[in-house]
């Protein structure tokens, strides 16, 4: 299955949400990735505001410095369409709206037709049905990219799909299970918690299968 | 008018401004500020700050969006309409001296997971049963007297009867709704106490302490919401036991967890037949109780089945070690002696809470990280548990081939 991300040369600007700057940073390659996919990539400064070493629970500062030293990566800020959008992200009921980080995501994504990165599954949701029907990738879409195959082949790649789920306990939605296995191998999709139980008990099974007699 | 177009009315020009005025002034006073202090930070006037707090005026998105960085919260958190906006700190004032930073940011932290707790109970729906047993104000006369009746009044009513309660914490949470957190806390905070008509009763552990030491703090707060229910509480290390209020506590949680006839009654057993009282017989008491092992040794001096002065001696002649419990217990070990994950260590029903409006899209990751104060990769340790088949994806399961 193609990837929602779509072909290298659509080139539309990227906004990452705070969740999949946690996973880049995880990764270990996080600025290899950026540098691989060859087009402009921001981050709105209220997801910055999440990531600030000041911040009780933000420690992903140094993968943000490296991609801004390198240029790899932007802080942006909503202008007057964005604003208006993220008032009506944020503004609202539970089930309406996200937080301050996610809202900021999807509504520059919408002011300057961005595709807003974002894992988070309602956050999604809400893209689908917004009426602007802003564009949305997620953080496997960027590692599936065919650049970042080639450019971090795909040992590399692996180990840096490997650490975001370890580390950050990356989420993988269920049409990317299959690469997501494939790429890692069956022996590593037990240690990653953030899989399903069904895939990882699965492909436990099947490694055990596999070990030679004896073993 | 011809050719006018009617401007739009945003989601905060329809918010009701004497309710988002409230929830400012809340969120300005847990973040410590004064009218003047937040309204010169973020280059507001004073009185345009007085009168958005007092619902006069309707606050502007970049006139919030400065408040919310200043207070430390979110726009979202702030304004979501099912957000509770009861601050718990103003009671814990008097207890809290001027210049503690690390008090203040735990009643800080207790009302907030209150607060989060309260609002995911309405998002899903889930009605909060309490089960708060009769309160018992203090009188008159002996409290450490009233304390010990009042400790077997209440393992009465829970039909405890005299056996062991191996799980306090469980039992505060399931069989009295209390609500209770544990987080990691200075080293010198115990916990924390307050009662609120509308969150309840609400206890905050340090995750960091051992587990026969939050069995203590907690056995403790019972006590004050048996005794003192309407005043808050904080338990410290330099709490002063010389109250009255601190007297009662003390010997209530020793009556509580360790009453007279199921001590007199496992020590029979557990020393049957030895001449000696031995680190052996400490290990076993202290385990079946849930308690430390100088509380279990003292409280056997205090029930006079061993001579007083028993702990000093242990004390004084090498201890009771972890080699000496892993000796008695072998694998089994106490719960005290197992590393607690202070990072992610948050109780099971505000986890399962959070869980729930998780998978069901009620709330997103970055909404939930803000209302449970927690770091996105400790809260997605959180809602990797009880994944069950669903995973998570939106579909149904996808199983590989």
């Amino acid at each position: 299955m193609m990837p929602r991300f779509g072909s290298s040369k659509s080139k539309a600007t990227l906004v990452l949400d705070t969740s999949v700057v946690i996973n880049l940073s995880a990764c270990g390659s996080g600025p290899r990735v950026l540098a691989a996919l060859d087009r402009e990539v921001v981050v709105v400064n209220h997801v910055l505001n999440e990531l600030h070493p000041d911040h009780p629970k933000g420690h992903h500062t140094e993968f943000m410095a490296v991609a801004i030293s390198r240029k790899l990566l932007e802080i942006v800020a909503l202008g007057e369409v964005g604003l208006s959008h993220f008032e009506n992200l944020t503004v609202g009921s539970g089930p309406d709206t996200l937080d301050d980080g996610e809202a900021a995501t999807v509504a520059y994504a919408i002011q300057v037709g961005a595709k807003a990165v974002i894992d988070d599954r309602k956050a999604i949701r809400i893209c689908r049905e917004h009426p602007c029907r802003p564009r949305f990738a997620s953080t496997i879409d960027l590692f599936r990219h065919p650049n970042v195959e080639r450019d971090l082949g795909m040992a590399a790649l692996g180990e840096a799909v490997f650490r975001a789920l370890t580390i950050a306990r990356m989420r993988v939605l269920h049409n990317d299970l299959e690469w997501v296995v494939k790429l890692i191998g069956t022996d590593r999709i037990a240690h990653c918690p953030s899989l399903p139980a069904a895939v990882r008990s699965k492909c436990c099974g099947e490694s055990e299968k596999n070990q030679p007699a004896g073993a | 008018m011809i050719g006018s177009v009617a401007k739009m009315k945003t989601p905060l020009d329809l918010m009701n401004a004497e309710e988002a005025g409230e929830r400012l002034r809340i969120a300005r006073e847990a973040a410590g500020f004064t009218q003047a202090g937040a309204s010169a930070a973020v280059n507001l006037a004073r009185t345009t700050l007085v009168a958005i707090e007092q619902g006069l005026r309707k606050i502007r998105l970049d006139e919030l969006q400065r408040l919310a960085q200043l207070y430390g919260t979110s726009v979202n958190s702030l304004m979501r309409s099912e957000a509770v906006h009861v601050d718990l700190v103003p009671r814990f004032r008097k207890l809290i001296g001027t210049n503690d930073m690390a008090l203040r940011a735990a009643a800080q932290l207790l009302s907030d997971l209150a607060r989060a707790e309260v609002e995911l109970e309405g998002l899903l729906g889930i009605q909060h049963d309490h089960n708060l047993p009769p309160e018992r104000p203090l009188l008159a006369g002996d409290v450490q007297v009233q304390a010990e009746q009042d400790a077997m009044e209440l393992r009465q009513w829970l039909g405890l009867g005299n056996r062991p309660v191996p799980d306090i914490i469980s039992l505060l949470e399931m069989e009295l709704g209390v609500r209770v957190y544990m987080r990691p806390l200075d080293s010198r905070i115990s916990g924390l106490f307050a009662f609120d008509s509308r969150l309840g009763a609400c206890i905050l552990l340090n995750s960091n302490h051992p587990q026969v030491r939050k069995n203590q703090s907690a056995v403790h707060e019972l006590a004050h919401l048996v005794s003192t229910r309407q005043a808050p509480e904080v338990l410290a290390d330099d709490a002063t036991e010389k109250s009255p209020q601190e007297r009662y506590a003390k010997t209530f949680g020793r009556a509580f967890l360790t009453p007279p006839r199921s001590v007199m009654q496992k020590f029979k057993e557990i020393t049957a037949g030895s001449p000696l009282f031995t680190r052996r017989h400490v290990i076993i008491l202290s385990h079946s109780f849930g308690v430390s092992h100088e509380a279990m040794v003292r409280r056997l001096e205090e029930l006079k089945l061993i001579k007083t002065g028993t702990w000093d001696w242990f004390e004084a002649n090498g201890g009771i070690t972890k080699s000496d419990v892993r000796q008695v217990l072998g694998d089994v070990l106490p719960i005290e002696q197992k590393v607690v994950d202070a990072a992610t260590s948050t109780t099971l029903r505000l986890a399962t809470l959070a869980n729930h409006a998780w998978r069901q899209g009620l709330l997103s990751e970055g909404q939930l990280a803000a209302l449970l104060k927690l770091g996105r990769i400790e809260l997605r340790s959180i809602l990797d548990v009880d994944e069950g088949e669903g995973g998570v994806a939106d579909d149904a399961p996808v199983w590989l081939k």
